[in-house]
């Protein structure tokens, strides 16, 4: 299992993109504290933020870009052809060829996307909340602990989604389409609690919660949050694992 | 014209061009449907035009490698980059004027073709569907509203802007391997 953990982690760090998807996910929060600074502290003197304990985490939104990417990629390099001539030969014939135990195999990959995106999720968000209390200082409480892991658990957590998604499509525009558009501001998610309360729970707006105060009009305590989102992401996971255990590679 | 005429041909013909229009019109209609507050659905139907004009290029660099046979066939490649182009815009503006008018804007469709083609220069540029997708997915709807909220409105400059990616597109396209997408 260690040197199954171990290729699985090269292989995924041997990607050209996913070095795209770390770059993404360290650097674009931190960027974002800078780059809004100016209208965030307007929109602090004008008493628009209720809640200034939201400030550096509402920031993190965009950098899950990067566990995403991650999420997508480690299973879409497995599916795209290797070369030009022989459209045919997948990475995943030879990993499969391997490691034909394919339950262990899906283990190893989920292990080592939550080792790489865990890591990422922790250092930016340590880094975006230093950054901005050093900003904006003591207009920002310091931030609690228990937000801080759910920030950590959400970005493991939307990595994981991402992985689940991209083995149940097989196709990575898919997965990256439907994820990267509901992290925007014109999210189909977002969207649908307009309509109707339920979409509260859908995963990727549900796990908000857990680091966030004020999503949306709506309230779900944080450990609720983290309990609904988990279990999308198992059930997803499970229906993945299902899937890859029984169609053809 | 025989060239404008086979890239009409290639793109009508494929199922993943077809399938992104269907769902693109399918959401759009649905989402007309359910009527949400806060206003127009046509931002959503963006999206689905985006994956269009990247698919539309960076196909023929996906596995069996049709762009050799495409270059094989049309080796002068500005022209083929002009056919790529025109046979594009002449396919989606009449689906970008369905999915305008399912959303009941159909003065949105122009902007919805000029994003197809930023899409497609993006796909020629990248060479690969995912990254391609990735990239103009992660520019609209992530960089663009922080742009419009910190710098102000950008809209009247896509169109140029639009252009220019697709001529830079076609330079490097023209200067480069044909084939050699990794």
């Amino acid at each position: 299992m260690v040197s199954l953990l171990d290729a699985e982690l090269r292989k995924l760090l041997g990607l050209r993109t996913a070095w795209i998807g770390l770059l993404v996910g360290f650097l674009a929060a931190p960027a974002l504290v800078f780059v809004s600074a100016g209208s965030t502290r307007r929109a602090i003197a004008e008493g628009l933020y209720t809640d200034s304990s939201d400030l550096g985490f509402q920031t993190l939104g965009i950098g899950v870009l990067g566990a995403m990417i991650l999420g997508v990629v480690t299973v879409s390099s497995e599916y795209t052809p290797t070369g030009e001539d022989a459209p045919g030969a997948r990475q995943l014939t030879t990993t499969l060829a391997a490691m034909p135990r394919r339950a262990r195999l899906l283990t190893a990959k989920g292990a080592a996307l939550t080792l790489v995106v865990a890591v990422q999720g922790l250092v930016t968000t340590v880094a975006t909340l230093a950054l901005t209390r050093l900003v904006h200082g003591s207009l920002v409480p310091s931030p609690a602990p228990g937000r801080l892991a759910g920030a950590v658990l959400y970005w493991v957590l939307i990595g994981l989604l991402a992985y689940a998604l991209t083995l149940i499509f097989r196709n990575g525009i898919v997965t990256l389409t439907v994820l990267v558009v509901n992290t925007s501001v014109v999210s189909v998610s977002y969207l649908l609690t307009k309509v109707t309360s339920a979409a509260v729970y859908l995963p990727d707006i549900v796990g908000a919660h857990m680091f966030l105060n004020e999503v949306g009009d709506h309230d779900v305590a944080p450990v609720t949050a983290g309990l609904v989102m988990s279990a999308w992401v198992a059930a997803l996971l499970a229906l993945a694992g299902w899937l890859f255990g029984r169609r053809d590679a | 014209m025989n060239a404008v005429r086979a890239e009409v041909g290639k793109l009508l013909t494929l199922r993943s061009l077809a399938l992104t229009l269907g769902l693109t019109w399918a959401v759009t209609l649905l989402l007309d449907a359910l009527d949400p507050p806060g206003g127009s659905v046509l931002p959503y139907g963006q999206v689905g035009f985006l994956i269009l004009g990247v698919l539309a290029t960076a196909h023929e660099y996906q596995g069996g490698g049709q762009i050799r046979t495409t270059l094989l066939a049309m080796p002068r490649r500005y022209r083929l980059a002009a056919a790529k182009a025109v046979a594009l815009v002449v396919l989606a503006a009449p689906a970008a004027l369905l999915v305008a008018g399912t959303a009941g804007e159909p003065g949105g469709a122009l902007s919805l073709v000029v994003d197809t083609l930023v899409a497609a220069g993006v796909g020629l540029l990248i060479r690969r569907p995912v990254g391609a997708a990735g990239a103009v997915l992660i520019a609209y709807e992530i960089g663009l509203p922080l742009i419009r909220t910190h710098w102000g409105e950008v809209n009247d400059w896509l169109p140029l802007a639009g252009v220019l990616i697709f001529a830079v597109a076609s330079v490097v396209f023209a200067r480069r391997d044909g084939a050699d997408g990794s």
